[in-house]
């Protein structure tokens, strides 16, 4: 049976998804948490309320001065600033800021984000790598009551009539910077948290805590997928 | 909670942001003591229109802001960038 | 016949199908479903709940709505609760407070006797002499005058936040709230309104008053709205909840049990209502004295018969109608003064002469008269109004168990004065008027002085239409007001009756009487501000919501001015009690783990917190400072190693990058090979230290820079404030969380990295300071050599998700040269011992790079860089140096100046220790410390006070014996030479 410590990569929130009884399977250099024993309960939980561990998942930055030009000419769209777009790939295209983008694949196939890594070199940079795979944890929210969930955490108003799919917020959430993306997965409303990994247990604990009230659960990457359909 | 109309992000509650003091030009290298002096400890303290900057925690943006001081109404905002096409680059 | 409960069809809030039981100070009582405390404990006849805060006189419900602490109450280990309000539950335990012996036996009754003893501004002018009196009569007086007992042992609720966003926000759920969230609601679909209501259910006045002589129109009212609010789609309800406070940008506080909303309004509609006021007389505190609106309350509202024969006083229609529905509950209503000239001509006031009632045109109670307990009362005195304030001498005595009194009311406008609106007094109906309102801001109903029901929900309505405008909706024409504010809510001009013998009280709180006020008035405390204060009128629990309205009329007529002259005390936020648990909610604290975080403490790590992050301090053991030693041992003798994943880390990139370093930095970096490594000291714009590091050069246009653990936030902010003005072409990105670090420092150190890497780690091939990019373990990482705690050591910096594999990876290949990690203090002790500061311990916030010793680190010809400029003009001027010491010690960590012990030369201060320990490698005691310049040079001694006066706790003499002698040394303590640095010469 796969364990999270044969890899040499690890989410800082392996331990914690283990004594949730978490199931392992290997991704992108990590073990990640598959399910937690009840795949079925475990997606439709996830269509009322649930959070999962997806830092495993393949990501990327860039930032500066002059990253629109160079990101277009590698044939990427680009949203406006506090957008995500699709990519042909799969791979959603974040804007953070008019120089800063951030690059998100929902499973392990990351062409995009290889091919942009090759692409780029130091010599006439006009923008730069920024080190999300590991600067950054990210944690899914999925579910009918994530919005009012998220409000007991969170300034900014998330409510889906208010805040688009794929709209951007970069705020405050438990008193933590987190980039907060509404990301449907299929039907159902779902908030993807970018956010410093040092803090992942952190947050997840915060998470859990205002989660119970709701009867949320913490489900595995395969109830995510199956909400994905 | 004031609201801060945040150029990059929107509207948001103020607890986003911090103030770095009124924009005021950095002195050339060889100004008198009295300039430099002057710039680094006094602070203008204006009753009436001032502009700031103001700096987003949660994007590491900073923005200026022209605010009355009177009311706490925040009047407008700029990138720096805009405000400084607008009232001249400093270096 | 007593107090009681009525017949079973009365009492719209209660349900009689669930009875509940419950104990007042340990006596059993019975009420339903629905009751409050107060209702519960009058339907059994209970009517005295409390004893005042300073005579410690019997007090009733007044208001039956909590507008005063008369109801204040303990329940279980929950002290001031208010028990008109505090709905009963089954079980549960009532004591009354601020009570020695028992509520009907308290010995601190005699306090009433004393009054004359107690005047006001009492406390300020009796304790104060001699001095330290108030140490001894402190404690005292705050367990006279305590409100209830904290129970330390209160076990930990669970409290929480949540924001709730609303395009309107209607705050009161009366006739006019409920129509204003309706109109609101109507304007558009997409309105998203939200309706709060402190009490446990929709209604308001309409669950309580009466609006027409048939005694019908309030409950038919009722039902249509509340109908209607409930079948609105569009509306919110939050009812049992307080909006506690109005801050800027309509950011409105809900307070619904443990959790406080954090409501964020487009527009808000203040919908409040109005507080009724007292009648001030002799003994107008009496328990059985109350409001018109109180009596209406416990009877319509909880089927409770107040009392069995009543006095009403009234300057209004709505004592007419309280007599009405008093009669309807079956008590006899010996007479109704009437304050005004005449008997009105009203439907109300015709009814209730009807009942052959006998009806005192420019009459008022003087006086009640107490029953030999003096907590009942047994007769009230009715005498003709001469003048403001004055009665003729002729008393008519009616006998009496019950005096109500209606003679005006104040509007609790709280959210309208936290937004910074006004309400000036009206002198024509003698009442505060809600004037200019704030943007956004609406009101409606008695808040906004109308009384009149048809009239309350027509001015809701258009309330609601404007705050719908006001968030941007547009819909139908503004709905229509009838220009007839209606006459009841009248208030009197001068509701008060001062008696020679006192006892009027206006504020019920804290015990005020009319002659209190005066006499702080005429011992000069003639502002209304200063009045309040010297008086305590108004600061009591309930805020003068009781009591300021008199207060401030005693003041302008004192004063011989107007009462808008007079003007209002501030009302600041909170407008009810709030609990400290609901204010703290979940507390976020960040915290942030290293990805080696339970490596740490698998090994016996005790954890400290610095800043948000947890770093080990040291490994196992209960003896601190053998465990420290221990591991410092072993890092000079063998190989440690130490999780240094906090530090801060930057990007600098790009083709301005070196500009970049040498303006915010102090040293040159432009010449700085690639692959090498530089100390890095940063300044502010006065020249003080506020951090320092490391910059690796990697490419041409890229430095990696390390910042301090609580450092690199202010440094990236920093460096992102100067380039939003410079613009250089530079990209400054904050890696900190990205990356994981550690240091592998000893003599066997590259032993154990080389098992690990290709990487040449000989002299040459990697010399100090230099950088390599290298795999490591199969992991990429950035490798510095470096020397902070004096040995051959190897920062090895990889990607955070990595970090726990390089710690396994680095302690399995170590394990044959018996690696060991070490801590945080440990790793203090070693680089103390070669000298190197650490920026915020050895710095402070003034510490400038000369007073650091740190000349070497400026760079000289540079005109720029940021403090370049102060620290020149201070170069002459230095006050300070931070020097090594030692001082000679046989008895290791025995009693040894502590950071910031003072450097005293002929009683004056001349610096300060900053780091002091025993080193065990150098078996002595050595320590930085600021002196005055004339005391840094080498050889030199200065005195250290080792102790401010306490030991252990305990205050001690200062003696000459409490100072050590230090001698100046050169830094650093340990090798000098920096040959344990080298491959070579690092022994094994």
């Amino acid at each position: 049976m796969t364990r999270p410590e044969e890899f040499q990569r690890r989410s800082h929130l392996y331990r914690v998804c283990r004594e949730a009884g978490a199931q392992w399977r290997a991704m992108n250099g990590f073990g990640v948490p598959a399910h937690y024993g009840d795949v079925g309960g475990e997606t439709a939980a996830a269509a009322r309320l649930a959070i999962a561990d997806l830092t495993a998942l393949p990501r990327a930055g860039y930032k500066g001065w002059g990253m629109a030009d160079w990101i277009r000419d590698q044939g990427v769209s680009l949203p406006e600033p506090n957008r995500a777009l699709r990519q042909e790939d799969g791979t959603l295209a974040c804007r953070l800021s008019s120089g800063e983008l951030l690059l998100l694949a929902d499973d392990d196939q990351a062409a995009l984000i290889d091919r942009l890594g090759h692409a780029w070199s130091m010599d006439d940079a006009v923008c730069f790598p920024v080190p999300r795979a590991d600067a950054s944890a990210r944690l899914v929210v999925t579910g009918d009551d994530s919005a009012a969930m998220m409000a007991k955490m969170c300034g900014v108003d998330l409510r889906s009539h208010r805040f688009a799919d794929h709209d951007i917020a970069q705020t405050s959430v438990a008193r933590m910077n987190v980039i907060v993306l509404r990301h449907d997965r299929g039907a159902s409303l779902a908030y993807d948290l970018i956010f410093d990994s040092a803090s992942a247990v952190y947050l997840w604990g915060c998470l859990v805590d205002a989660m119970a009230e709701f009867g949320g659960r913490i489900v595995g990457l395969n109830a995510i997928d199956a909400l994905r359909g | 909670m004031k609201i801060m109309p945040c150029p990059l992000n929107g509207p948001r509650n103020i607890s986003e942001f911090s103030c770095g003091g009124e924009v005021e030009h950095l002195p050339p290298p060889d100004c008198d003591h009295a300039t430099w002096i002057d710039y680094v400890y006094l602070e203008n303290n204006t009753r009436g229109i001032v502009r700031e900057w103001w700096y987003h925690t949660p994007t590491a943006y900073w923005f200026v802001a022209e605010r009355d001081t009177r009311t706490d109404e925040i009047l407008r905002t700029w990138p720096a960038g805009e405000f400084l096409a607008e009232f001249g680059e400093r270096r | 016949m007593t107090p009681g409960r009525l017949p079973s069809s009365a009492g719209q809030l209660i349900d009689r199908s669930k009875p509940l039981s419950f104990t007042f100070d340990g006596r059993a009582f019975a009420g339903y479903a629905g009751d409050t405390i107060t209702s519960a404990l009058l339907a059994a006849g209970v009517r005295v709940l409390s004893r005042s805060f300073k005579y410690h006189r019997p007090r009733g419900t007044l208001s039956a709505a909590g507008h005063d602490a008369n109801s204040f109450v303990q329940v279980g280990d929950e002290p001031n609760v208010v028990a008109d309000t505090r709905l009963i539950e089954d079980g549960m335990v009532v004591e009354a407070q601020n009570v020695f012996g028992s509520l009907d036996n308290d010995k601190a009754r005699l306090l009433d006797h004393l009054g004359r003893f107690l005047p006001v501004g009492f406390y300020y002018k009796t304790f104060y002499r001699p001095k330290g009196a108030w140490k001894v009569w402190e404690p005292v007086v705050r367990r006279l005058a305590g409100l209830g007992t904290v129970i330390p042992s209160t076990p930990h609720g669970y409290y929480d936040k949540q924001y709730l966003w609303a395009d309107v926000v209607v705050v009161g759920g009366g006739p006019a709230g409920m129509a204003a969230a309706l109109e609101a609601a109507a304007v558009s679909g997409t309105v998203e309104v939200l309706l709060v209501e402190e009490n446990p259910c929709l209604g308001g006045s309409l669950t309580y008053a009466r609006f027409d002589a048939e005694g019908e129109r309030a409950a038919r009212e009722r039902a249509t709205l509340v109908a209607a609010v409930e079948g609105c789609d569009n509306i919110r309800v939050l009812v049992g909840a307080a909006a506690n406070g109005w801050f800027t940008d309509h950011f409105i506080p809900v307070i619904q049990g443990n959790r406080m909303f954090k409501v964020r309004a487009g527009s808000v509609v203040v919908a409040t209502g109005s507080w009724e006021q007292p009648l001030v007389f002799r003994n107008n505190d009496l328990p059985g004295v109350m409001y018109g609106s109180a009596a209406q309350r416990l009877v319509n509202r909880y089927g409770v018969r107040p009392g069995s024969r009543a006095v009403i006083a009234t300057a209004n229609a709505d004592g007419y109608a309280c007599a009405l529905d008093l009669i309807g509950a079956g008590v006899d209503i010996a007479a109704v003064a009437e304050l005004g000239p005449a008997m009105p001509r009203h439907d109300l006031a015709v009814a209730v002469a009807d009942h052959g009632v006998p009806i005192m045109p420019r009459s008022t109670v003087v006086e009640a008269e107490p029953g030999p307990w003096k907590d009942t009362i047994e007769a009230a005195r009715i005498a003709e109004i001469t003048g403001p304030g004055t009665t003729a001498a002729r008393h008519d005595v009616l006998d009496c168990d019950t005096v109500v009194t209606s003679v005006g009311w104040q509007p609790a406008a709280n959210l309208v004065w936290h937004a910074g609106g006004r309400t000036p007094y009206n002198e024509t109906i003698s009442m505060l008027e809600v004037g200019e309102l704030p943007a956004g801001m609406h009101a409606a109903g008695s808040v906004a002085g109308c009384f009149r029901i048809d009239t309350v929900i027509e001015e809701g309505r258009r309330a609601g239409w404007l705050a719908a405008r006001d968030s941007g909706f547009n819909g139908a024409a503004m709905p229509a007001v009838r220009n007839d504010r209606g006459e009841t809510g009248q208030n009197h001009p001068w509701p008060m009756f001062e008696h020679p013998k006192g006892r009027d009280f206006v504020d019920f709180d804290e015990d005020l009487q009319i002659h209190d006020l005066k006499d702080a008035v005429s011992e000069g405390y003639t502002h209304i501000e200063l009045m309040k204060r010297f008086s305590t009128c108004g600061m009591g629990p309930s805020q003068g919501r009781h009591s300021w309205l008199n207060a401030i009329r005693i003041n302008a007529r004192e004063n011989g001015i107007s009462v808008n002259e007079a003007g209002m005390t501030t009302q600041r936020p909170p407008y009810t009690a709030e609990k400290l648990g609901v204010l703290a909610g979940r507390s976020f604290e960040p915290e942030r783990l290293t990805a080696m975080h339970w490596r740490h403490v698998e090994a016996g790590a005790r954890m400290m917190q610095a800043g948000v992050w947890y770093r080990p301090e040291h490994y196992g053991g209960d003896d601190r400072d053998a465990v420290i030693d221990a591991e410092s041992r072993h890092v000079r003798g063998k190989v440690g190693l130490i999780d240094v994943s906090t530090l801060g880390g930057l990007e600098i990139r790009g083709p301005d990058a070196a500009d970049m370093m040498e303006r915010m930095y102090t040293w040159a970096y432009r010449k700085q090979l690639v692959g090498r490594a530089r100390y890095t000291l940063m300044t502010d714009m006065t020249g003080v230290i506020t951090d320092d590091g490391v910059a690796c050069r990697l490419h041409e246009n890229h430095y990696y820079v390390t910042a301090t653990t609580s450092g690199v936030d202010g440094v990236y902010q920093e460096m992102l404030f100067w380039n939003a003005q410079w613009r250089l072409r530079v990209d400054i990105t904050n890696v900190t969380g990205a990356l994981c670090g550690v240091n592998i420092a000893g003599p066997r150190s590259r032993a154990v990295l080389t098992r690990l890497t290709d990487e040449k780690l000989d002299a040459e091939s990697f010399p100090y300071m230099a950088v390599r990019q290298a795999n490591v373990a199969g992991i990429p990482c950035r490798l510095l050599r470096v020397g902070f705690v004096g040995e051959l050591g190897y920062e090895v910096h990889c990607p955070a998700h990595s970090g726990e594999a390089l710690w396994d990876a680095l302690m399995e290949a170590g394990r044959d040269h018996d690696i060991r990690p070490f801590g945080v203090e440990c790793q203090r002790l070693l680089r103390l011992e070669k000298g190197h500061i650490i920026v915020s311990q050895d710095t402070d916030g003034l510490t400038n790079p000369l007073e650091a010793d740190m000349d070497w680190a400026l760079a000289k010809k540079r005109p720029f860089f940021i403090g370049k400029r102060s620290i020149d003009i201070q170069r002459d001027n230095v006050q300070r140096k931070l020097v090594g010491f030692e001082i000679e010690s046989r008895n290791g960590h025995g009693n040894i100046p502590r950071e910031c012990h003072l450097v005293i030369r002929d009683g004056d201060i001349t610096g300060r220790v900053t780091s002091c320990s025993y080193s065990p490698t150098l078996d002595k005691v050595i320590g930085l410390a600021y002196v005055a310049p004339d005391q840094a040079e080498p050889g030199s001694t200065f005195q250290v006070r080792i102790n401010s006066g306490r030991v252990d706790g305990r205050r001690v003499r200062i003696t000459p014996d409490t100072f050590v002698a230090c001698r100046v040394v050169p830094l650093p303590f340990y090798d000098p030479e920096n040959a344990r640095q080298e491959p070579g010469n690092a022994g094994p």
